[in-house]
């Protein structure tokens, strides 16, 4: 095998058992790696009856077939498994440095199921695995932990930990790498806690790898990573952060303020954005490994209620959902609450939104003070945030604690009142920081296709929106028109299928606008030897989305679950898109039919799986 | 004609905000195209507080904030 | 403009270069299935800047300036860096990407052509030398 490893471990927590396998080379070169290959492995042996928490649950993580590369945006790798979040197929990628050293390690890599006896962590040495007791890092924050693991593996370990919040099960808790970047949504640091594994370190011998064409890929890999270098975009992001143009979103109408009720704010808008962070708060860059667009922060908050030392700062995500979400325009609070949900281990959109959600029951007088120990959950107010609310989730303490932690979704059924009509989610995961009334109808769409729930990363559409892509050879030559439906179903069926392209191949959305299909094509054949051509590779990246909707078929997820929230839905009450309303019904009938799935169930007709190959796969189940 | 120019976001590494003097009928699109802001950003132009169509020419005193749809992750 | 003294010469280039191309047997069959009426508009940089390339229906005319029928694709794009283009020094479909190219109707059918630049930087470089403006040949 070339670029892939070929290698799995197989880990049963409950036995203390190491087990490593090769998977058919047949299964790369249809799932492609990351997320697909996942799904598949996850088709195969995941036990479907399993609780998301129970041992018998299976847990993955997987590279792409780029990780170990000296590449810009190469380095990055997910988790997936059934989410205790949603109930259904999750998966959530990463940045930083976790991914090159599991290649190092000499794998694609883990599978785990079980729980161990005793809080516990995995340890790869080399090709080494070992499960090694940690006792002595159970309920201690990550930024401790992270350290605490550098000091007795050596500074070159690379660690992913979870923090109490996953350690007590909060349904949305992650997992970090380094401390600084994470595996957000979907809550899996909660099924690392379930099955009582505090963190999974590794440290390799060499960095050697094996390419198909070594010659071949060196030349491209010149190429790109000047291009992606000095691209602008990569300049822009890499000076002011993610949040770079949070103000001109402001003004598009894409950036959501107070639970999505409105989409404009003046005031907040240069408040919140990313030259306010490099001019207050800014002490340095960071990237993840081989990266050269260094989009990580880097913060200090010297004084305040809400000082936080020296250490990883908030990207556009965090800003938003602990800032404007919340009816709050402190740069500062957003930077602290970011902060402690990186030490807690906790999603900050999930939580945010599960915040927003709360503030405004309490608004609206659907929640009271007896549901929340006394505790007034009022909009803006980001001192109550910070330091009771946040903590009081992580550890699911009291009334507010128990009801938050298990996401906004359950609060609201639990709550009751009509107050699930104010949730921002689709399929049970809250909808990330871009309102697409403002953003681009075309995410409306993609929210509800996504099969682990509203996300805008699984495809690039939101790029598309953008007007940042051209890609001729498979029919993007579109120039859209954000609040409008039109070539917008046309254009999610590309997305989808060059989104789980990027999330199987594990790259980067930010250096990856700079690669053209034919480029992508090169890059699997010269590294992994796919063969492709730009259709076997669009295919591919199709069956990918096939699988892990015939895996939530299998949850019970219908057609009826690709949709939004009311709150969504309805046309924006100011701002840019003021009144306009999207025709979601319009372009999810035409997205059905284009993608040849069935319009009731929700997954692909049998002559699409077969077209696609996956009769196999269908026969299994 | 006097135009006042406030550049939005990202806009502002191109341009600092000011009064300038256009020849009448002056379009948005032409406007960033002479304040050499690149052309690969999809741009939209608040003109007097509402958004307005790129190639709809400009009147004397109009504010004119120019914003570009790209964003982060 | 960088590489040209007046917005005839590029036209001149520009024009030769489709005249030899069309002796190539794979690049006129390629032109053939684009099956387009392509103006190539260059009027950035003066009115009379540009040329069309009528490869409906098996023909390959070109000419000087904007065809009077309505054009099924307008490649718009400065003078210079059409130069880039046809020397193979600019990735058409970046350029479009980047919106240095701007493009109305359909790019796919031509842009199946995009591999075939380096063999038309080739006869483009032969044109330049032909026309004694050795010194615009791009390295």
């Amino acid at each position: 095998m070339y670029g892939n490893t070929g290698k799995i471990v197989f880990v049963d927590l409950s036995r203390s058992s190491v087990a490593v396998e090769s998977l058919p080379e047949e299964y790369y070169r249809k799932y492609i790696g990351g997320s697909g290959l996942a799904a598949r492995v996850f088709w195969e042996r995941g036990d479907f009856s399993a609780d998301p928490l129970a041992p018998e649950a299976m847990l993955l993580f997987m590279c792409g077939p780029f990780a170990g590369l000296k590449m810009s945006g190469a380095s990055r790798s997910c988790v997936a498994g059934r989410s205790p979040l949603t109930g259904h197929w999750g998966d959530s990628s990463c940045g930083g440095h976790f991914a090159p050293e599991l290649r190092y390690c000499g794998y694609d890599g883990i599978a785990i199921t079980g729980r161990a006896e005793r809080p516990s962590l995995l340890l790869l040495e080399g090709e080494k695995v070992v499960v090694v007791d940690a006792v002595e890092y159970w309920r201690q924050g990550i930024e401790d932990v992270n350290k605490a693991l550098k000091q007795r593996f050596g500074r070159g370990c690379r660690s992913l930990i979870i923090g109490p919040a996953g350690e007590n099960l909060v349904r949305f808790a992650n997992i970090l790498n380094e401390g600084h970047h994470a595996y957000g949504r979907a809550g899996f640091g909660a099924v690392m806690g379930s099955k009582n594994l505090k963190a999974i370190v590794a440290r390799a011998r060499s960095r050697e790898m094996l390419l198909a064409d070594p010659e071949g890929f060196a030349d491209l890999r010149k190429e790109l990573n000047a291009r992606i270098k000095d691209a602008l975009a990569s300049q822009v992001i890499r000076e002011n952060g993610t949040a770079a143009n949070l103000e001109g979103g402001v003004y598009t109408g894409d950036v959501p303020i107070r639970n999505f009720t409105s989409n404009f704010w003046e005031e907040m808008a240069e408040a919140l954005t990313g030259s306010a962070l490099t001019e207050k708060y800014l002490t340095n860059r960071a990237a993840c490994a081989y990266c050269q667009i260094a989009c990580k922060r880097v913060v200090e908050v010297a004084q305040g209620p809400f000082a936080i030392r020296k250490g990883p700062g908030p990207e556009y995500e965090t800003i938003v959902s602990f800032g404007s979400l919340l009816g709050s325009m402190d740069l500062a609070a957003a930077c602290k609450a970011g902060r402690i949900c990186n030490d807690l281990g906790m999603d900050t959109i999930s939580c945010g939104s599960t915040l927003a959600w709360a503030m405004e029951a309490f608004e609206k007088g659907d929640l009271t003070l007896d549901d929340t120990d006394g505790i007034p959950i009022v909009w803006g107010d980001m001192g109550t945030v910070v330091d009771v609310v946040l903590p009081r989730i992580a550890a699911v303490q009291g009334k507010l604690g128990e009801l938050l932690a298990a996401g906004s979704v359950s609060s609201a059924k639990r709550v009751g009142k009509g107050s699930i009509s104010y949730t921002t989610h689709s399929k049970g995961l809250e909808a990330p920081m871009h309102d697409p009334r403002g953003g681009g109808h075309g995410m409306a769409l993609t929210y509800a296709m996504s099969p682990r729930g509203a996300c805008h990363v699984a495809d690039p559409m939101l790029y598309f929106e953008m007007g940042a892509c051209y890609y001729p050879e498979i029919g993007f030559e579109f120039e859209l028109e954000p609040k409008s439906y039109e070539h917008k179903a046309e254009s999610a069926a590309i997305s989808v299928a060059l989104g789980a392209i990027e999330n199987s191949a594990c790259f980067c959305q930010f250096a990856d606008r700079e690669i053209s299909i034919p480029e992508w094509v090169e890059l699997f054949n010269t590294v992994a030897g796919y063969g492709w051509d730009s259709d076997e590779m669009m295919r591919a990246g199709r069956r990918v989305f096939y699988l892990k909707r015939l895996i939530n078929h299998r949850y019970g997820l219908t057609a009826e679950d690709d949709t939004l929230t009311p709150r969504l839905l309805e046309p924006a009450r100011d701002g840019e898109p003021q009144g306009i309303t999207i025709e979601f019904d319009k372009m999810k009938e035409r997205f059905y039919e284009l993608m040849g799935m069935d319009p009731v169930a929700g997954i692909p007709s049998t002559e699409t799986l077969s077209a696609h190959d996956m009769a196999a796969e269908v026969a299994e189940m | 004609m006097q135009i006042r120019v406030i550049p939005i976001g990202l806009i502002r590494r191109f341009v600092s905000e000011a009064e300038i003097t256009l020849p009448d009928g002056v379009t948005p699109r032409q406007l960033i195209g002479l304040l050499r802001i690149p052309g690969e950003l999809k741009m939209v132009a608040i003109v007097n507080g509402k958004s307005r169509d790129l190639d709809q020419s400009l009147e004397d005193r109009d504010e004119v904030k120019l914003v570009t749809v790209i964003t982060g992750g | 403009m960088e590489y040209w003294k007046d917005t005839n010469e590029p036209i001149t280039a520009f024009v030769k270069l489709f005249e030899e191309a069309a002796n190539d047997n794979e690049l006129r069959s390629g032109l053939a299935k684009v099956n387009q009426l392509i103006w190539f508009d260059y009027t950035e940089d003066g009115p009379d800047c540009s040329f069309h390339v009528d490869c409906r229906d098996g023909k390959l005319d070109v000419k000087a300036g904007k065809p009077a029928d309505e054009p099924d694709l307008v490649m718009s794009l400065s003078a210079d860096d059409a130069h880039r283009s046809w020397s193979n020094k600019l990735n058409p479909v970046m350029a479009i990407t980047r919106k240095k190219i701007r493009v109305k109707g359909s790019a796919t059918g031509l842009l199946k052509l995009a591999p075939k630049l380096k063999k038309v930087a080739v006869i483009y470089n032969k044109v330049l030398a032909d026309l004694g403006w050795q010194d615009k040949i791009m390295k």
